[in-house]
This record gives C-alpha cells, sequence and structure tokens, in this order.
C-alpha cells in the first residue's frame, strides 16, 4: 500500500501523514510521561501511587485495604495547616432534651436505663431524702453507690458520659428524681 | 503526625431578662450556634428550668433558689445544649438573668 506524498522524514503535520491502524490484537502500548484527563464515571484501573489534586466535586475513593488511602484534607483546617496555634475543633453539641420523673424508692431500682446515644445527663433530687445514686445495672445500697444526692439537690455527669444505666434508692420512698437525659 | 484538637471556645455573651411568670415562658430559645448558657434567678420565688418545652413544678430539669438570702440561684447549661430552655416561678416576681455563649 503506497500513500502520496511519501514522507521520508518519518513524522510529519496529519495533512501529509499516512494513518495508522493498531491491530485487533494488538498487546498492551506502554504511555509514559503526564497524562491529563477530565473523568466522570468510575475509574477502571488502579492508582498504585500519587496524588490526586483539583477535586473540585463530590467524589466516592473506595479504599481497598485499611492503610492504602491518605487524604491530605485531614490536616488542614480553614485552608492552613493544623498546629498548636491554629488547632483543629472539634464540636459536640445535643439538641434534645428528655425530662422523666423516677417515683423515690427504698429498695434499688433503675433510674436511667442505658443509651449509647447519651450525650449527658442531669438529675435533680425532688425528695427530702437522699438518693443513693449507682452507675452500673447492679443493686444500689446505701453501702453500694457512686455518688449521694442530698435532698433539693442536682447532680450531672462528668465528661466524658457515662452511657450506661444508673441505679439508684432513697434512705425512704418520697418525692422523686427528676432526669434530664440529652441526646 | 500528630493533631491538636481543641474544643470551640465562646467569645461572646448576649445577656437578656426574661420577667418572672408563674406560667410557663421561654428563657432561651433554640440556637444551634450556641456553646454554653448561664441562667441567675434573680427572684424571690424558686425558677424551675427545663431543658425543653413546657416546664412546670413537676416537670423540670433543676429548681433554683430565690434571691430571698441576697444572692439567688444559678446554673449553667451544660454539654452544649444547643436545644430550647423554659422555666416558671413559683410566682411572678422578679427576673431570670441569662447569658448565651456562642
Amino acid at each position: 500500500m503506497t500513500y502520496y506524498p511519501n514522507n521520508p522524514n518519518g513524522q510529519a503535520a496529519m495533512a501529509n501523514s499516512a494513518p495508522v491502524v493498531i491491530a485487533s490484537n494488538q498487546s498492551a502500548v506502554p504511555v509514559s510521561g503526564t497524562i491529563s484527563a477530565s473523568i466522570t464515571g468510575t475509574i477502571p484501573t488502579t492508582i498504585s501511587s500519587g496524588t490526586i489534586t483539583d477535586i473540585t466535586n463530590a467524589v466516592t475513593v473506595i479504599q481497598p485495604t485499611a492503610t492504602s488511602l491518605k487524604t491530605q484534607a485531614e490536616n488542614y483546617v480553614g485552608g492552613s495547616a493544623v498546629s498548636i496555634s491554629n488547632q483543629l475543633q472539634v464540636a459536640s453539641s445535643a439538641a434534645t432534651a428528655t425530662v422523666t420523673s423516677v417515683s423515690a424508692s427504698a429498695t434499688s431500682i433503675t433510674i436511667l436505663a442505658s443509651n449509647a446515644s447519651r450525650k449527658g445527663a442531669m438529675f435533680f433530687n425532688d425528695s427530702n431524702q437522699t438518693l443513693y445514686l449507682l452507675f452500673g445495672s447492679g443493686v444500689a445500697s446505701a453501702s453500694n453507690y457512686s455518688v449521694r444526692i442530698p435532698s433539693n439537690s442536682y447532680f450531672d455527669l462528668d465528661m466524658p458520659v457515662y452511657t450506661g444505666q444508673l441505679n439508684g434508692l432513697w434512705n425512704s420512698a418520697n418525692g422523686s428524681v427528676k432526669v434530664t437525659e440529652l441526646t | 503526625m500528630t493533631f491538636s484538637i481543641a474544643k470551640p471556645t465562646a467569645v461572646t455573651n448576649t445577656t437578656s431578662s426574661v420577667a418572672g411568670s408563674a406560667t410557663v415562658v421561654t428563657l432561651l430559645s433554640a440556637n444551634d450556634n450556641r456553646l454554653g448558657a448561664t441562667i441567675y434567678n434573680d427572684s424571690s420565688a424558686i425558677l424551675y428550668v427545663k431543658l425543653g418545652s413546657t416546664a412546670s413544678s413537676t416537670d423540670f430539669t433543676c429548681i433554683l433558689a430565690g434571691n430571698g438570702s441576697g444572692i439567688g440561684g444559678y446554673y449553667e447549661v451544660p454539654y452544649n445544649y444547643t436545644g430550647i430552655i423554659t422555666g416558671l416561678w413559683g410566682s411572678a416576681t422578679g427576673n431570670a438573668r441569662i447569658g448565651e455563649l456562642t
């Protein structure tokens, strides 16, 4: 097959070049250098190493192993590198409060059930008797408790918030405890 | 790399007064930006405070003493609670002095 004009020097402009057809059974052709592309959809390959920059839209990256993915974004807050003078801030707030009233009892009862979603809890002992409050599901008693809440007194859980069950009892059954749980 | 993590700090205190009422009133509206709140009962009557709506004398989070002895009860809202706070007094007298930190 002959094409005119002939190109005796090898590479030339398209108008002066012969078309090339890649064989249907061509083996993989290596590509070197920098590749620039605008990609949407799924990238059907593996990125073994390197950096992806200029991600402007939502992108989902599936991490094949626990240690193979690193994101530079985690090192930055507000566009500045995290440092002792520019600390990463993590806020935790509670928007929902649920108040319950638990009648006083002279025997151990559940004051607040376990709740993994608990962000805080407050107790107001609305009784003329001391409340013995136990952090745990065991039997609270006057000798087995975590904190004593005097009559008409307030107590709230420290941080980090305990999310397990709380039991309690009073010296005698008078009044109640108002329990506020934040989630 | 070691991260340095800090809790957000409040730099603004917005104060307000709510007149004593024997029926439930809103002490603070919900505010997602709230980082803390203080309530001082500047009334001779006790103040029932509830984190949530519809406080009553049987449905409350805490009771703040009246200022009859000179100093009323004081409460700092914990856990960065951002929801509504309501209250009512034993009788309609005095005020609640409120600070909201953002």
